[in-house]
């Protein structure tokens, strides 16, 4: 199956990133990467629940490696290559609804507006008069949607298939919430840290200063 | 370059300067708990040979990490307004294990300030602020090792709870 960022709505990758090199775009959804702000930690590579990011190892000067769904192509009136190409119409770009994940995003996250670009990928079906329209048709066929629609807080690229997911190296069930969201330190959750830190830290100050002895 | 992969994103020199060097600074932290935190004064010719490994240990460790970045001219990015992002674990990492080295230094000059013949200004700031510097130098490396952990959060199933990808309870 064609593997690539399946662009989640609350991405691991981008809660990972501690130097805002992964972006979610608010406008279109895509999951960008600018390798002129990344340090290289490459805690992105770990932190994806999909596996896609990249490191260029073989190179000194490596970068990270992810679809954006052809994202610089855009201005020329392009859309994602992978769908252009595409001969058979498995690979759609176009706009699709609003992921129901989309409701369980953490008010930090910024999540793409209802009609953010996507690409979708369908398997042994043809969505035949669906592909002007955009929009892979999901008649007919007993699809699994656990992926799209809730697991891992969402992603705004659908992918169909006929056969089961694992089969095809995809997990079939994932939790309904992003890992981001348990990972990220919201403002409540920062400033619970602080304070907890700021109450050990005054222990320690009113222990160590009844402690330690004025210079010899 | 490195012929570091995914499987094995780590280097000999990570063995090094994180497992050795990390490892050896904890002197540092561990004295200052025991004479200043814990009280017990007998240790007290311990605590610059203590902290000297330790800073040692962890400015290396800290140097050592940056070139383990694969974008390391970048590095000053995790600590730059415009580029830091406080909500990743890795910034917090980062914050913590940065003031923890400018702390131990601190904590660290009255013995420079004793070389270059300085005593009275030794006697008059180690009274003042060095208690102060002595209980960061405790938090810091309390937090970080909290954050440290934290890290493998956002890996979600395929951290500590099972070894092989996709393939768990909550995955499967």
């Amino acid at each position: 199956m064609k593997t690539s960022c399946m662009h989640c709505v609350d991405p691991s990758c981008v809660s990972a990133c501690p130097v805002s090199a992964m972006t979610k775009d608010p406008v279109t959804g895509i999951v960008g990467y600018d390798p002129d702000a990344c340090i290289g930690c490459r805690y992105c590579v770990a932190a994806c629940p999909f596996g896609i990011p990249k490191y260029q190892y073989d190179s000194p000067t490596g970068k990270i490696g992810k679809c954006e769904l052809c994202r610089h192509r855009h201005k020329d009136g392009h859309y994602s290559a992978c769908a252009e190409v595409c001969p058979t119409g498995a690979t759609l770009y176009g706009k699709h609804r609003r992921p129901e994940g989309r409701s369980q995003t953490p008010a930090g996250a910024q999540a793409g507006p209802d009609d953010a670009l996507s690409c979708a990928a369908t398997f042994r079906k043809r969505p035949g008069s669906q592909l002007a329209t955009g929009r892979p048709t999901r008649r007919g066929g007993n699809y699994l949607q656990h992926l799209w629609r809730k697991g891992i807080g969402g992603t705004q690229v659908l992918k169909l298939s006929a056969v089961n997911f694992e089969k095809l190296g995809h997990a079939r069930r994932c939790p309904p919430d992003a890992f981001a969201a348990q990972s990220e330190t919201h403002p409540a959750h920062a400033l619970r840290r602080a304070r907890d830190a700021a109450r050990v830290l005054g222990a320690m100050t009113f222990v160590a200063k009844r402690n330690v002895k004025p210079s010899r | 370059v490195t012929n570091l992969n995914d499987g094995y994103p780590w280097g000999i020199w990570v063995v090094v300067d994180v497992v050795i060097g990390s490892a050896f600074a904890c002197g540092g932290f561990s004295v200052a708990m025991l004479v200043y935190i814990f009280n017990r004064g007998r240790y007290h010719p311990l605590v610059r040979p203590a902290l000297l490994a330790s800073l040692f240990g962890y400015t290396l460790a800290g140097v050592g990490v940056i070139f383990d970045l694969g974008r390391w001219w970048n590095f000053w990015h995790m600590l730059w307004p415009g580029y830091a992002i406080p909500n990743s674990v890795m910034f917090e990492v980062a914050v913590c294990i940065s003031l923890y080295i400018v702390v131990m230094w601190l904590e660290f000059s009255p013995t420079f300030i004793e070389k270059w013949g300085m005593v009275d200004a030794r006697r008059r700031s180690s009274s003042k602020a060095m208690f102060f510097l002595i209980a960061l130098g405790t938090v810091l490396p309390m937090m970080h090792q909290s954050s440290l952990g934290t890290l493998l959060v956002v890996m979600g199933c395929r951290s500590i709870r099972c070894g092989r990808r996709r393939c768990c309870r909550c995955c499967s």
